[in-house]
């Protein structure tokens, strides 16, 4: 399927009955609670953050914050259906950043954001309330993640992440290629930008300035070989979301994706 | 498995000599997990709920 004809789009699901989706989604979520291996902590822990660099991310994140709350009353007055949709985006980031995914080969665990998709569905402003209610929740009741380090952890995944997914969406939109291979890429830039932006906010906290560049590579060296994986399996996931919601509700992302008879 | 975050912490903690603060409620592990499983199941919940009225309803 291209951009331009939503119609054409195969979609892996597209032979399941509507109603067994639901439930299907439903006991995965039971699967996948039942099968956390552990509690471990996740994003930039309290304490990892200078005070001084703790306060700049909270005042370069809030303003997005509010202007996404402005975003979701507005557009939930526009469209019905736009506060389900905000509902299973929130649920879904909210589990799927807390859960630990193996990666065998480097014996560690990882997780990913799925801020790629939220921003393709809900857009960036919107994204960037679900990553802080998300984040937030896991920082006061599980211990990922801080307080403090809020700021920095809504950038890095609310904010940064979405935008290079968007763009790269509507980069893909424009020249006209595969609405899946877009899905792809925002999902799984997404995740890795969320990742390098990780890598930058603590090399500026935690070295001089002048080194905070070979402190970043090195960081993101180190991120790198567990995240790539899981990116990969994040952009599947994405395009595998899209294509299913172009079968069955080409609607809901209507305003990427314009339907034949939209005139758009 | 450690988790990546942990990792790149922990080693983050040893070279610059920081020190991580526990969580705001700082609970026992068994709890944790048990929260997370609960906060899993209603987000379960919430999106098999909001997936009927999206694309199950009206069709």
């Amino acid at each position: 399927m291209r951009f331009s004809r939503p119609k054409m789009c195969y979609n892996v699901f597209s032979t399941m009955p509507m109603v067994k989706a639901d439930k299907i989604i439903f006991f995965l979520f039971m699967l996948m609670a039942g099968s956390m291996p552990d509690a471990s902590a996740m994003h930039i822990a309290e304490g990892m953050l200078s005070f001084k660099w703790c306060a700049a991310w909270w005042l370069a994140a809030i303003p997005v914050v509010f202007s996404g709350l402005r975003n979701i009353k507005r557009l939930k007055d526009k469209q019905p259906l736009y506060l389900p949709l905000v509902s299973t985006v929130a649920a879904a980031v909210f589990v799927l950043s807390m859960l630990p995914l193996p990666v065998p080969a480097t014996g560690a665990t990882s997780h990913p954001t799925v801020t790629g998709l939220s921003a393709i569905l809900l857009g960036v402003l919107s994204t960037s309330v679900v990553s802080f209610i998300s984040l937030f929740m896991q920082a006061v009741f599980l211990g990922h993640g801080g307080l403090t380090t809020l700021g920095a952890n809504v950038f890095s995944m609310g904010v940064i992440g979405p935008v290079v997914a968007i763009s790269v969406f509507l980069a893909f939109k424009k020249s006209n290629a595969p609405v899946v291979a877009g899905a792809f890429a925002a999902g799984f830039l997404a995740d890795l930008s969320t990742y390098a932006v990780t890598s930058l906010q603590l090399a500026f906290s935690l070295v001089a300035p002048d080194k905070a560049v070979p402190a970043c590579l090195k960081f993101m060296a180190v991120f790198l070989p567990v995240q790539l994986p899981i990116a990969i399996a994040e952009g599947l996931f994405t395009a595998g979301i899209i294509k299913y919601i172009c079968v069955h509700k080409p609607g809901l992302i209507s305003h990427l994706i314009p339907s034949p008879g939209s005139g758009q | 498995m450690q988790g990546l975050d942990e990792i790149i912490g922990q080693g983050l903690a040893a070279e610059y000599g920081l020190k991580i603060k526990q969580a705001v409620f700082n609970l026992p592990d068994e709890l944790l997990l048990f929260l997370l499983i609960i906060f899993s199941v209603i987000a379960g919940f919430i999106i098999g709920y909001n997936w009927r009225r999206l694309f199950a309803k009206g069709r």
